[in-house]
């Protein structure tokens, strides 16, 4: 079913490489990680950590929602002069008009984790401990509307590491059926014990800086992330850069796990394909999910083998941000729409030997197509089997 | 570049909350023939899992997962809507002692089982769908944005799905600290089309005006409407059980409802 596409007519992104697209650009052009070693863990790991979260204020008003999760999204609201595009749009739609579609894994949950080591002899938790505004995901939402001076309609994706990716769809839905006429899409993900030990504790997590599609990767490197996008209809906007396409799917699988032969990917993928109405052969550049486990590269390789075959250039840049969870889908979409704007396809960072088995056209530089890149598809796959693909286009 | 607003038919119900265990014991209640008396919640056995499964499975997602599988067509494998204010709070309350305690034992099983879409992913594995599922959350309005995201699906990619929303309460320290105070779970098939078994049809839009969120016709049921978010839904499953048409507003974001104009 074909979908119109929708102009990214602003955005604004901060994550382990600086705050806003120019440092996210650099970055990647420079082949400078932003992975650092952890610090204060029970075991070693590197990750993706933006610096000067804690200390970043939310506005008076706002302070019930004060968590590093609202503080990241206030950074990332506060860059790449998203605001005033913002009220710009308040002036054309009218505040009641936009839409807010966000994801997150973690929300604020640092502060129940907090909460729950500063517990009182009783076992009781803090009395400044505000669950419904820093922990429910709600509070993503909440503080993102209330900061933006919105009131349409919204909600928060929390599908793992799809979430952020999927927002794109719902956002495109809301708008074709009219319960918006702009949407803000967006993700913001930071760093909580709960995810560092989870993953740690299903072996999930390297030692050393990830390295998706190598021979000898050994899991991932986990970072945190904020990132916003408004998506509205193409006539009337200065940016060339539209969503195309989207593809959303189900492993029907296993928890944490993907199905081995990229099942659940490949249908997504196929399905954006279907919703930009072009073919596989119009992709020039595939942003994959990538996080660097062995059975997520192994899955995914299937997948882009069987949808686009060996040929067309492909790269992880979790080497570069860590994976950055309920973040990853609007960070590496916002990366794509730097590809497509400045025409070059970054290498997938860290690889020392591609693995032979993925038989994909894994980037090993930096390089500048030889042909206009026009399509690119950007992957995000998630715990409990949860897919969606993107496509984004020159339009 | 909209699409036409075409109503959207409610074609299956079920229910899970105290004393409304499936449609049977509900419907005297919605339709308002007996008052709602409160009775000890059972312990639901989702039947389509397997039993190995069934044993890594918290109470939380067994109620999904039961109210899912009752509303489900059997054979189908729709796009799901899995809409949940909270979360886990027992994996949350779990997962947090461990932290303060030892932090590397986190339970692996518990981490996955911890992600919002924990019973979106085991609903996908129990029913071998492959279709597409999402899993939102809007605080205290997750049930009218729920609603709103599964009604924008059917108009927007004209096919059935399913729609499962549900809440589970927590135990202490976590029990203070949002409005869910009994467990209240439904899910519903939406489609374009009218069958034989359709409740009613619906059509939706933002109201900005409306001041007061609709009540209950059978009063008795207002505490348990005031006991989780999800129960904001019970003026919706009176109206769609006693068949009559009628208008109305579900709280939903930044004080303003979800008008829900309800059809035969």
């Amino acid at each position: 079913m074909s979908i119109s596409p929708l102009s990214i007519s602003a955005s604004s992104m901060v994550n382990a490489l600086g705050r806003g697209k120019e440092a996210t650009l650099t970055a990647l052009q420079q082949k400078r990680s932003g992975l650092q070693p952890s610090q204060g863990l029970d075991f070693s790991t590197w990750l993706g950590r933006v610096h000067d979260v804690d200390d970043y204020a939310l506005e008076a008003s706002l302070i019930r929602f004060r968590c590093r999760n609202n503080q990241l999204a206030k950074l990332a609201l506060d860059t790449d002069n998203f605001r005033d595009a913002i009220n710009k749009a308040k002036d054309k739609y009218g505040a009641h008009r936009i839409g807010v579609f966000l994801g997150s894994s973690t929300s604020g949950s640092e502060e129940t984790e907090k909460a729950y080591q500063n517990r009182n002899a009783k076992g009781e938790l803090p009395t400044d401990y505000d669950y419904m505004h820093t922990h429910n995901f709600t509070s993503l939402l909440d503080y993102t509307q209330q900061s933006l001076g919105l009131t349409g309609v919204g909600q928060v994706i929390s599908t793992a590491c799809s979430s952020s990716a999927k927002v794109f769809a719902a956002a495109h839905r809301h708008i074709d059926a009219g319960f918006c006429d702009a949407a803000i899409v967006g993700g913001v993900d930071t760093l909580t014990q709960i995810s560092l030990y989870g993953f740690n504790s299903l072996q999930l997590t390297s030692a050393n800086p990830c390295r998706p599609c190598d021979e000898n990767r050994d899991g991932i490197s986990i970072g945190e992330a904020a990132g916003f996008a408004l998506l509205e209809a193409t006539t009337g906007t200065t940016s060339n850069v539209v969503l195309k396409g989207y593809g959303e799917s189900s492993d029907a699988y296993h928890m944490s796990t993907p199905h081995p032969e990229g099942r659940g990917a490949a249908s997504a993928m196929q399905k954006a394909l279907d919703s930009a109405s072009i073919k596989a052969d119009e992709i020039d550049y595939v942003n994959l999910h990538g996080t660097a486990t062995p059975s997520n590269d192994a899955a995914e390789g299937k997948a882009i083998l069987s949808v686009f075959g060996t040929h067309t250039p492909c790269s992880s840049t979790k080497g570069w941000t860590g994976h950055t969870l309920g973040a990853a889908g609007i960070t590496e979409a916002l990366i794509c729409m730097l590809i497509l704007e400045n025409q070059f396809l970054p290498t997938n960072l860290n690889l020392q030997k591609a693995d032979p088995s993925l038989s994909i056209q894994v980037l090993s530089e930096n390089t500048k197509p030889e042909k206009m890149i026009k399509h690119v598809i950007s992957n995000s796959f998630g715990f409990g089997g949860s897919n969606c693909s993107l496509i984004l286009g020159l339009q | 570049m909209s699409i036409e607003m075409k109503p959207v038919y409610i074609n299956t119900l079920s229910i899970a909350a105290p004393g409304l265990v499936g449609l049977e014991q509900a419907i005297p209640v919605l339709t308002g023939k007996t008052q709602w008396q409160t009775s000890e919640f059972p312990k639901l056995v989702p039947q389509l899992l397997p039993a190995n499964e069934r044993r890594r499975i918290t109470s939380y997602i067994k109620l999904a997962l039961h109210v899912a599988d009752e509303a489900n067509i059997p054979g189908k494998a729709l796009p799901a809507i899995f809409a949940s204010s909270n979360g886990d709070f027992y994996i949350t309350d779990h997962i947090c002692n461990t932290l303060t305690m030892d932090p590397k034992h986190i339970s692996p099983t518990q981490f996955h089982n911890s992600v919002h879409n924990a019973p979106s992913g085991y609903w996908a594995i129990a029913a071998k769908s492959p279709a597409a599922s999402t899993s939102i959350s809007t605080g205290n309005m997750t049930f009218s944005s729920g609603l709103l995201e599964a009604v924008t699906q059917v108009l927007c990619q004209k096919e059935d799905v399913l729609f499962v929303a549900y809440d589970y309460p927590a135990t202490a320290p976590l029990d203070n600290y949002s409005d869910v105070s009994e467990p209240f779970a439904t899910a519903f098939v939406l489609s374009l089309n009218k069958t034989d078994n359709s409740f009613a049809n619906i059509k939706l839009s933002i109201s900005h005006d409306a001041k007061e969120k609709s009540r209950c016709i059978n009063d008795s049921l207002n505490t348990l409407q005031d006991s989780n978010p999800i129960a904001e839904s019970l003026p919706l499953l009176e109206a769609l059980c006693l068949k009559k048409s009628n208008t109305l507003y579900l709280p939903h974001l930044n004080n303003s409802k979800l008008k829900v104009e309800i059809a035969q």
